[in-house]
This record gives C-alpha cells, structure tokens and sequence, in this order.
C-alpha cells in the first residue's frame, strides 16, 4: 500500500501539524522519524532547538541595531519585535516566566523569580525527569527569536553606599561547566559570532543538533542552572523583554536605566540580584540549617547529587567573573518617590501628634 | 470524448472517463499551468496514479472548495500548528486510511494545497495522544531502534510527558 508517510516530504508535512510535545515523542515511532525531526530546520524551529530566522530580517537597520546603540540610546525605542516564548517551557516553568495573556510580545518583570512554584519541586516523583542533565529542554531556546545573550545586574547596597555590576554571559555558555570556564578565561564580553549573527540564522546548516557549542542564542539550561547556581539568587528577578520595572527605575533613577537599556542591548532575558552587605557577620547562621532544607536549591542540589550533574565549581560566578561595567549608584528619587515620601511623612507627624494628644 | 468549453474529461489511472468543470479542474495547480500551456485543451487529460474512486473524491473536494479564495504562497501559515478542520472536511476525510492515504498522494500529485494540508491535518491527528507504540501498530511501521537507543530518546523528553 503507498503510503505518505514513506516519503519524506510528506511525512515532515504531516509532523508540522504537531504540538511540539507530540514531536518530542515522535521522535520514538523509529530511526525515520527521528532523523527527520531532529534534521528539518522548521521542526527543529517548532522545537526551539534551533533558531528561526527573524521575521524582521528584511529591515535594513534591525539586525545590527546594536552595532549603533550609542546614538540609538536617547532618540528611539527599540524597534518592537514580536517574540514568541517556549510553549513548552512555559507550561513546564510556568513560574520563570513572565505571566502571559498573549504570546507576545515579551513583557515586563516577573517579580521576583519563584523557584518554588515548579513542578519538579512540587513533584519529587519527576524530579530526576526534569533534572537529569541529557533532558532535552536544557537545549531549548526560551523564545524565538531566541536572545543571544543571559544580562545579569547586580546592585550591592553597604555602608558606602550603592554599587552595580552589569555581565553578559553570552549564548554559547550552554551550562555551569561552561560557564566556568568562559569566567576562567576572562570572560570574553562578546562573542565573535555576534558580528554576523544575521548570517548565522539563516545560513548555518544545521547537521548537528547537539553541536551548540558555536551557537551564541540562550538555552533554558544555563538560565536553569545559572539561577539555582548562588544562594544570592535566591531573591534574584528575572526581567524579560528589556523593560525596566517600574519601582527599580524609581529607586535609582536614570544611572540603573541606562545600565539596564545596555544591558538588553542583546539580552533579552535579565537576571537582577539586590545583595545588602551586613555589617553584623553571622546573622544568618543561625536560622540557616532549617530553611536550607527547605530552600528549592537544596532539592534540586540533592537530585543533581543522585543523577551526577555538575553545578559547577566552587568558585562564585559574582566573586569570579568580571563585570562589563560597573559603577555608583548615586541616591536619588524619583518624582513619585519624593511625592509619596511626602505623604509618608505627613502620615508619621499627624500620628505623632495624635498621640501626643493622647498621652496628654 | 474530448470535453467542450467548460468541461474537461480527466481520465484515471484505471482508464476511467471523469467530466470535471473546468474551474473545478483548475484547483489542481498541475492542471491549471497545463491548461495555460495548452490554451484550449481538446483532448482527455490522463491522470496517471491516481484511480477512479480516489479522483472522484478530489474532485469532489475540489468543487466544494471552488470558490475558495486562492492558497497563499507564504509558508507562513504551516508555522501555525492548528489543526482545526473546518466540518464540511471532517466528514470527507472520513474515510479508511487506504483511501485517506491515496487522497494525501493525488492531492500532492496534483499539487492542490489546501486537499493536502486538510488530508495530513487528518493523519496528524490520527497521531496525537498516541504512544510511540501505538502509532506504530497504527500506520503499520516497523521500530528499528535498539531498546537502548529508544530508551535514550525516552529518557531525554520524559519531563514532557503527560502524567
């Protein structure tokens, strides 16, 4: 009997129709059909393994806009692109993506970043699942058009005052080994890939899905990993999109904006940590054995044990990687800050006053 | 039985003689760009591979869709994975799977897109909700994996099963 589905052509029509879960599955049914799903450039698009080519291609300015970021930075709003994230990723780590009413564009900050709320911590049954380190979806883009970069800020409050950080762990870091030993090497700011990175998209046969190590676009595996990496990302944010949240902009006002728009010059995806640098050592031994256990990190770290996964080395990414930039923080308050500071006030003399009648 | 003005005459495979309106006809890209060729066309038009009871049922398909605005040439439509058939469809494509089959093969002889598409909509969601077994016994395929190598692949995207 002739069948289509001994015909290649067809057979990959017939699999565009699939939801990428049941493509993952497919690529069981035999030798044929993996092969053709792990070798046709728009499955592996639907899949999110591999990048699809920018639907903006076309324009002439957009690909390298960030060749020109300087003179772009005051006069114009990035050119809004329309991203669509990881369907399967977002029902799977529902709680590290921004919450979503339509698929796109990227929106704002999720706030902050819940580790707690994923399934594979609910579910203790799935853990080895999601954690073992072949599992596909370490692979996966995070959204199409995927980012070429991970942008990480870091804002240290102490006595002196207020500093920030600003990396750029680009694409081809895929994992904490990697990671390594990209910090290890000075942590090179940009990749030489990212000169042409137009070409690459459209031009780049794509034989080797597993060959990611040259491909400069962010996997769900170094976000995973990176994000459960320090205990100072326990209270981290992940930003999507580029746009700076609200109460951030009114707390440092337009030094952190900028930091920020640099920071999503190629990264979409911004991980923001707030450390506070005690003057007291040891506040937090005390209480720390406790809610350790009870920390997700601690879970995952266990599994990770049991699978053999590495985390990486001991050396912390914050204490080891050199920044892109870094500076002061100045103080400063919005006009909204002032304003509401103002009703503060008010509020505190007309209590004290109160009671002061009171007590009289 | 050469066809006169608007009526062509397909003939089948299993040399069957079928009147078609021509704007019917021209659903078929393969047949349209003949006609253009052609210009008037006068004689029979064979369709070889494609027998009687499977012609008449893309030709059924074809003067239901008549009317249908034509088929964007822009892929941009496969990248949306809907699998929505309209109902008219459902009930055409209600058919054993030989004859599913051999509509899928015409369609694409044929080259008429929307038939296609509509008929590998069909089997993908003869696919859906299946096990990678399942889908075997149901399209008759042969697994030559190594248990191992199926493992491996199982293993890798067991965090997307349902459960």
């Amino acid at each position: 009997m002739p069948s289509p589905l001994s015909t290649p052509e067809l057979l990959v029509l017939i699999l565009t129709h699939l939801d990428p879960q049941t493509l993952l599955l497919c690529q069981r049914v035999n030798r044929t059909w993996a092969t053709l799903i792990q070798t046709t450039p728009t499955l592996q698009e639907a899949l999110f393994f591999r990048p699809s080519p920018n639907p903006d291609t076309n324009h002439p300015h957009h690909h390298h806009h960030h060749h020109h970021h300087h003179d772009a930075l005051e006069t114009t709003t990035p050119i809004p692109e329309t991203k669509t994230y990881n369907p399967l990723l977002l029902s799977h780590f529902p709680s590290l993506f921004p919450a979503i009413t339509s698929p796109s564009p990227l929106n704002t900050g999720n706030f902050p970043a819940p580790l707690s709320n994923l399934a594979l911590i609910h579910h203790k049954s799935q853990r080895s699942a999601y954690l073992r380190q072949d599992a596909s979806w370490r692979r996966m883009l995070t959204h199409q058009p995927p980012s070429r970069a991970l942008g990480v800020i870091k804002i240290t409050s102490a006595m002196g005052g207020e500093t920030y950080r600003k990396y750029r762990i680009p694409g081809c870091v895929r994992d904490l080994d990697s990671l390594e030993r990209w910090v290890a090497k000075g942590g090179v700011g940009r990749d030489e890939s990212g000169e042409n990175d137009s070409e690459e998209v459209e031009g780049r046969n794509d034989d080797q899905p597993g060959g990611l190590e040259e491909e400069g676009y962010l996997r769900m595996g170094l976000l995973f990993d990176f994000l459960i990496s320090e205990s100072i990302l326990d209270n981290a944010s992940i930003i999507w999109g580029g746009v700076i949240p609200e109460d951030l902009e009114d707390e440092y006002g337009p030094v952190l904006e900028g930091v920020f728009r640099r920071a999503t010059e190629d990264a979409d995806v911004v991980i923001y940590v707030h450390e506070t640098v005690q003057c007291s050592m040891g506040g937090r031994r005390g209480r720390g054995k406790d809610s350790w256990k009870k920390n997700p990190r601690h879970k995952i770290y266990r599994e990770y044990e049991k699978l053999g996964v590495s985390i990486g080395g001991a050396c912390s990414f914050f204490y080891a990687a050199s920044p892109e930039e870094e500076g002061d923080l100045e103080e400063y308050m919005s006009p909204r800050a002032w304003a509401e500071h103002a009703a503060w006030m008010r509020r505190i003399n007309d209590r004290s006053e109160g009671r002061g009648l009171e007590e009289a | 039985m050469a066809a006169s003005g608007n009526l062509l005459t397909f003939v089948s495979a299993d040399n069957v003689h079928i009147e078609v309106e021509r704007d019917v006809a021209e659903r078929s890209l393969l047949i349209k760009n003949m006609l253009e060729d052609l210009g008037e066309a006068t004689e029979d038009i064979p369709i070889p591979n494609v027998n009687e009871p499977v012609l008449r049922k893309v030709i059924e398909w074809c003067r239901h869709h008549k009317n249908d605005p034509p088929a964007s040439t822009e892929d941009e439509d496969s990248r949306r994975k809907t699998t929505d058939i309209d109902e008219w469809d459902q009930k055409f494509t209600q058919v054993d799977q030989e004859m599913l089959f051999e509509i899928i093969l015409a369609a694409n002889y044929l080259d008429i897109k929307g038939l296609l598409d509509v008929g590998c909509k069909t089997v993908a969601n003869m696919i859906k909700g299946k096990s990678p077994e399942e889908i075997r016994k149901t399209f008759n395929i042969q697994n030559d994996f190594t248990p191992e190598e199926e493992d491996q692949i199982r293993r890798e995207n067991e965090w997307a099963e349902d459960r």
